[in-house]
């Protein structure tokens, strides 16, 4: 017994600085889990604060005042700004820049973090995220960082995704245009991965031709397809047993 | 729109008009709209969520949508709604009417 005392010492000091150890250089390395601890702290905020501002029906305006005031924005965009410049070229940089520019578009750290994006990371990947959104903002920074990444970044899924971003604005505007550029996307960077990674550029360009071209078969004056299905009890039946009858199709949703 | 829907139904019950649904819901959702609402029209089930594949062939992107064809199938009017529904109707019937 008398032996195995200090022994017992020597291990819980071991033992502590092995649990020490490991705990700042997570801290100290791992950007990514700083950007994560940072944004589930801003989740759990944000929810809060959704379910206070929910449950408020017809505030008097101090009140919706009040409620305002609550919101995690204003503290937290700071934080999202501060980790993106501190994280310098790490890719949980570019992830904490973009979601300050998310949560403060119009902002003065939203802007910030564009300037930012604009001059340190202006070549990686992860602006395929931003690309398709940039153009909604008008402001000069973001204008500017649209323009330099069109211009220099070289990742084939962010040069997709800005020729996808401007085809889709074409299409009401420019049918023949955006049908121009959905065929290049499939051309040129049908193997791309889309924004939210699920699938590529060139499956998203298909579905887009074929919905437009769907479109236009559904104009006024021609002969809507057939539709065979069954009924909510499961009966079969088909639109084309109302031949002869004026009928209105309504697609609803009890929501 | 239950309501309008209903009264249209209502109205036009001798004459040959039908109004027909596609429905998004999950099936107990949407059997449960017939029984509270009163709905005495007929609905497609379009699999239980949007975009379903009715909803994908016909283009339908925002619900409701609504699609108004003649009796010889041809898609006359969209998304009209509300007396708009109901003009657009009564014009079809009277055009059938008239070309008999």
């Amino acid at each position: 017994m008398r032996t195995l005392k200090p022994v017992r010492i020597a291990c819980t000091a071991v033992l502590a600085a092995a649990l020490a150890a490991p705990f700042v250089l997570l801290a100290a390395d791992a950007p990514a889990e700083q950007f994560a601890t940072l944004k589930k702290e801003y989740d759990t905020a944000y929810a809060a604060y959704l379910t206070e501002a929910r449950a408020a029906k017809n505030p008097t305006p101090e009140q919706r005042a009040a409620l305002t005031a609550k919101s995690p924005l204003p503290k937290y965009s700071p934080k999202f700004l501060e980790l993106g410049e501190k994280l310098g070229k790490d890719p949980a940089a570019v992830d904490a820049l973009i979601f300050t520019m998310r949560i403060d578009g119009r902002g003065a750290n939203g802007q910030k973090a564009m300037e930012r994006l604009e001059r340190d990371h202006y070549n990686s990947p992860q602006m395929s995220q931003i690309v398709g959104m940039l153009r909604s903002f008008r402001t000069p920074a973001a204008d500017k960082l649209l323009a330099t990444i069109t211009e220099k970044n070289t990742d084939p899924g962010v040069q997709g995704g800005l020729l996808m971003s401007k085809a889709t604005a074409a299409k009401t505007t420019n049918p023949a245009e955006a049908e121009k550029l959905f065929n290049q996307i499939i051309e040129k960077f049908a193997s791309a991965k889309s924004a939210t990674g699920t699938t590529t550029l060139g499956e998203l360009a298909k579905s887009e031709l074929a919905a437009m071209k769907n479109a236009t078969n559904f104009d006024i004056g021609k002969v809507a397809p057939d539709i065979e299905g069954e009924d909510l009890s499961g009966v079969k039946f088909k639109l084309s047993d109302y031949r002869g009858k004026v009928v209105v199709i309504d697609f609803w949703g009890d929501w | 729109m239950y309501p309008h829907e209903r009264s249209l139904v209502q109205r036009m019950k001798d004459k040959p008009f039908a109004l027909i649904g596609v429905n998004s819901d999950p099936k107990d959702k949407a059997l449960g709209a017939v029984k509270r609402e009163n709905l005495t029209w007929r609905s497609f089930w379009d699999g239980g969520s949007p975009g379903g594949p009715i909803a994908k062939a016909w283009n339908v992107r925002g619900w409701p949508t609504i699609y108004v064809l003649d009796a010889k199938g041809v898609v006359r009017y969209k998304n009209v709604r509300g007396e708009a529904m109901d003009r657009a109707v009564e014009a079809l019937l009277k055009e059938m009417a008239e070309t008999k």
